[in-house]
């Protein structure tokens, strides 16, 4: 479908001083796929997907979309923006003001050159855009007149009606308040699996990329650091980055006494004692090892009480601090010289300043390489 | 963000046969980079000649001398002239500061009954000539104007108390005239701060003066100081009113001193004046540097924030009955005593002062000729087509320049730079370099409509290029992205998602260059033939031959139907909800 290979593009700041950009990205889309370009601002995301709407000219890499050469550097292949048939909604929506909202929708249809549309076909298509994203009532209105989540429907229908082989999603949701944006990421979940259109997303919103994404490609300064399904990324980071990027994390430095090979068990030494730590990847003896377990993934008790598993790591602490959050309460526990965060939807029986004892299951304690 | 290079119009490919080898500056940018340097590098290499080479009774250039610089710095008259200028320079920026900053603070940020009106009043005397607002201000101060008469009544004295041929008639006069500019400059400055300082320094227990002068005020100081430096330029290189008011009284400056070494030395000393220009320009080149550091830093200091922003009225109270009262006074002094005795003057027979008897011999005689006189409907033919012209060539022009430079399309930067060149050529030295640039034409040239047109074109690039700059920028990038990612070519952008969003600014672009390019006299006087009078240069020559009351009648028509043109945009401007700047 589409294939990125060896995309490098590189900003350089006015006083002639390198700056950031991307360094070599590689990846490869299959049909009907979701995929998330997910990362903090400034790791290439962006630069990545404007590069292939054509927006930017990369100096390196070929992109390849249907098997057609959209930029190669080997050839100097180019394609003109107005000629890759790909769909894009901007971070700003990006409705014209000037136009209502079936001259919005329609656009594309008049001034694409590939194929001519009669004025009937144009009427027909626009509606239908528009009636798939709700605005069908809307479509005499100008554009003007439409609220935020309104523009962003437009802007989908607009990126819509070219029927593009390829769909890109600048931060879609990020202008939109926290309610509004739960209830379109759901509908352009569904707008995508109906419409069938490839797409790709991003997004800094970690829980976002986690909801909507058939896959995630985790970004940090221009490079593409972890590429997978998102319970993987999130249950199995290969890095002490993705670890921390995604969702929040409790770190303990450790040290590994011998070789570890990929998806093994093995007993690391940390400051706390030995914990049963799961490796994702192959890692040589070290001693310089993050060990990172999930606050919702460790089990707190008053101390003393039994826990199930046997085979479950674990630790004792005082509590320090309780937040009850609803949903769930966060417990911060003093362990050792570290503090933990632990969530849990049960309310414990305990207040700060009891001893309590946490337990967590091996699979669940990654190890990873210190960044 | 990206300093990288755009696509470039019509180029499909890096490296593409469309692109200029080398350079990829796409061929739509090459040829208005052409165009600007035809119209910018004959008058600059002519006006340097000119000063360099003894001219010829018919023009041409003879010998290679520095004759004329070691004259300028020898001879005593050009360091009064730049002292003379200097002075008045600064005292017409203070008093159109003054002036400005009173005005601008009252409309914008308070609830001053009346307040709206002051930018119709502005935007009308901005369509008045230069010329008939100094004479108007030399009826009404000069010998037997009704000031003199007032005082010599109370002072008993049988002569006229103040001399307004002077260099303080020169400082109130200009100082006025500059005034609407300044309020209208101003006012932007005024409104992009934030209500809520001024609030907190309420809350805190200011008054309203103090507020005004700890708060409004240094928030605005930036933006003033620029503003000074601009208006000390434009007072630096002004003709009109040292030409009207100080020459008389013998004050001369530097561009009544070029004027002169051409219209009044025979045979004129071209480069006297050659010599005179170069030297005004390299002081206006160093002014201008320190304006563009000045307002930079202004930028910076600009106080509009997304969010909360919102730039609300302060309540005068009972106050704002003096506020209003200031308004009227000032409005009185700038509008309307000098279009009064303008009116005035218009229906006497001859003019001298104001008197009981001169009303019984009021008569329309003066309009009656001005009515039937074909060189004056020609002079008004050709001021509008002037205008109009000037306006609808320098705004598509100017739209493109920028709309490619902001887009930063390569190569464009320099279209930046050479639209907003010609500010550095002070009206009357751009008049001597285009002066040299037509006589040296192969056909006749000089004196024509259109060679005026085109001088006048090249004035007001830089005028154009400030709002068309302005309008470019309020377009969100990623409304063209999202045209180009629909399929549209660049040209196709351009005219269906460009034009119709810059459409505001391009229409106050066209009124203000249309304003400024028919008022003005300075940039043309050395230009017209009798085929291409304007009505500037008529009313200064009227003057000049002591036509007072043809002048009156002629300038009363003129301004109505100035003020006709200006309303009409005003309420236009309204009905859409442009901004007016």
């Amino acid at each position: 479908m589409l294939s990125v290979s060896g995309l490098f593009k590189q900003y350089t700041s006015y006083d002639g001083t390198p700056g950031g950009g991307v360094f070599g990205a590689d990846f490869a889309l299959k049909e009907g796929e979701l995929f998330t370009l997910l990362g903090p601002s400034g790791c290439g995301k962006t630069t990545t997907l404007r590069s292939i709407a054509g927006l930017e000219t990369p100096q390196q890499g070929r992109i390849q979309l249907k098997d057609r050469d959209l930029y190669n550097s080997a050839t100097g292949a180019n394609v003109p923006m107005y000629d890759r048939d790909i769909g894009m909604v901007f971070q700003s929506y990006a409705i014209w003001p000037h136009m209502t909202v079936f001259e919005n929708a329609a656009y594309p249809l008049k001034v694409g050159r590939k194929k001519k549309h009669s004025s009937a076909e144009i009427e027909r298509k626009v509606k239908e855009a528009l009636d798939m994203v709700g605005l069908g009532a809307f479509i005499q209105r100008p554009s003007t007149q439409l609220s935020g989540g309104q523009q962003q429907r437009l802007a989908l229908a607009r990126a819509f009606t070219r029927e593009p082989d390829l769909l890109l999603l600048d931060e879609p949701l990020s202008n939109l308040d926290a309610q509004l944006r739960e209830q379109m990421r759901s509908e352009l979940k569904r707008l995508q699996k109906e419409t069938g259109v490839t797409a790709i997303y991003v997004t800094h919103d970690q829980s976002e990329a986690l909801a909507i994404s058939d896959r995630i490609a985790v970004m940090n300064e221009g490079k593409i650091v972890q590429l997978g399904a998102p319970k993987e990324i999130y249950n199995r980071p290969t890095s002490e980055f993705v670890a921390n990027f995604i969702g929040r994390t409790n770190l303990i430095h450790g040290e590994l006494a011998a070789d570890a090979s990929a998806e093994t068990i093995r007993s690391v030494t940390t400051a706390l004692g030995p914990l049963n730590c799961f490796f994702p990847a192959a890692v040589p003896a070290t001693k310089s090892l993050a060990v990172v377990v999930r606050p919702e993934h460790i089990r707190i008790r008053k101390a003393g009480t039994p826990i199930e598993a046997e085979s479950d790591n674990r630790l004792t602490g005082t509590l320090t601090a309780e937040t009850y959050l609803g949903e769930i309460v966060e417990y911060v526990v003093a362990a050792g010289s570290k503090e933990f965060l632990v969530r849990t939807p049960f309310v414990q029986p305990i207040a700060p300043g009891d001893a309590v004892t946490l337990a967590f299951a091996p699979d669940r304690t990654i190890a990873l390489i210190e960044a | 963000m990206s300093s990288a290079p755009q696509t470039s119009l019509g180029a499909t490919a890096p490296g593409g046969a469309r692109r200029f080898a080398g350079f990829g500056v796409s061929p739509l940018v090459a040829v208005l980079i052409a165009v600007l340097l035809v119209f910018l590098v004959p008058p600059t290499i002519y006006l340097i000649q000119t000063s360099l080479y003894t001219t010829n009774f018919d023009g041409s250039f003879d010998q290679f001398t520095f004759r004329y610089y070691v004259e300028l710095f020898t001879n005593p008259r050009f360091f009064n002239n730049l002292v003379n200028a200097c002075v008045y320079a600064i005292g017409s920026a203070a008093v159109a500061l003054t002036l400005g900053v009173l005005q601008a603070w009252i409309v914008e940020r308070t609830n001053t009954p009346l307040r709206h009106y002051v930018f119709l009043i502005s935007i009308i005397s901005l369509g008045i000539p230069s010329v008939l607002y100094t004479v108007s201000f030399l009826l009404i101060l000069g010998k037997a104007g009704p000031v003199n008469q007032a005082l010599m009544w109370l002072t008993d004295s049988s002569v006229p108390i103040i001399n307004v041929y002077s260099m303080w008639g020169m400082v109130i006069v200009e100082g006025i005239d500059f005034a609407p500019l300044t309020f209208l400059l101003l006012s932007s400055v005024f409104r992009s701060n934030d209500a809520s300082f001024e609030e907190a320094s309420m809350m805190s227990g200011a008054g309203i003066s103090q507020t005004f002068r700890h708060i409004t005020l240094r928030l605005a100081t930036p933006g003033i100081m620029a503003l000074l430096i601009l208006i000390f330029i434009r007072a630096f290189e002004s003709f009109e009113t040292p030409a009207l008011v100080g020459r008389p009284g013998n004050v001369h400056v530097l561009t009544t001193q070029i004027y002169d070494s051409i219209q009044r030395t025979v045979p004129a000393n071209y480069g006297q004046a050659g010599a005179f220009s170069i030297a005004l320009m390299a002081i206006v080149i160093g002014l201008l540097l320190w304006y563009n550091r000045l307002s930079r830093n202004a930028e910076k200091y600009q106080t509009i924030t997304g969010k909360g922003f919102r730039p609300r009225v302060m309540d005068l109270g009972k106050w704002r009955w003096l506020t209003c009262a200031m308004l009227v006074l000032m409005f009185v002094i700038m509008i309307g005593l000098p279009v009064g005795i303008v009116v005035y003057a218009s229906f006497l027979p001859y003019y001298e002062g104001v008197t009981a008897k001169s009303f019984t011999l009021f008569t329309t005689a003066n309009y009656m000729q001005v009515f039937n006189s074909a060189s004056f409907k020609g002079s008004i033919g050709n001021t509008l087509i002037l205008g109009a012209a000037t306006a609808s060539l320098v705004c598509p022009f100017t739209a493109l320049c920028a709309w490619l430079a902001a887009r930063r399309h390569r190569g464009a930067w320099l279209l930046d730079q050479l639209a907003t060149m010609p500010l550095i050529f002070p009206a009357i030295v751009m008049g001597v370099a285009f002066l040299n640039v037509f006589l040296h034409m192969p056909f006749a040239f000089y004196g024509t409509l259109l060679s005026v047109i085109l001088a006048s074109m090249v004035r007001y690039l830089p005028y154009g290029m400030r709002y068309s700059y302005a309008g470019v920028l309020q377009v969100h990038r990623e409304l063209e992205e999202a045209s180009a990612l629909s399929g549209a070519r660049q040209s196709t952008t351009f005219l269906r998602v460009v034009v119709p969003l810059i459409t505001p600014a391009l229409i106050t672009c066209w009124l203000f260059v249309f304003l400024l390019s028919v008022k003005a006299v300075a940039a043309q006087i050395l230009l017209v033939g009798p085929k291409s009078q304007i009505i500037a240069v008529t009313l200064f020559d009227l003057w000049e031959n002591g036509q007072v009351t043809e002048l009156a009648a002629m300038g009363v028509t003129w301004m109505t139907l100035m003020t006709v043109v200006s309303t009409t945009f005003y309420l236009i401007a309204r009905r859409y909800g442009l901004a007016i700047r």
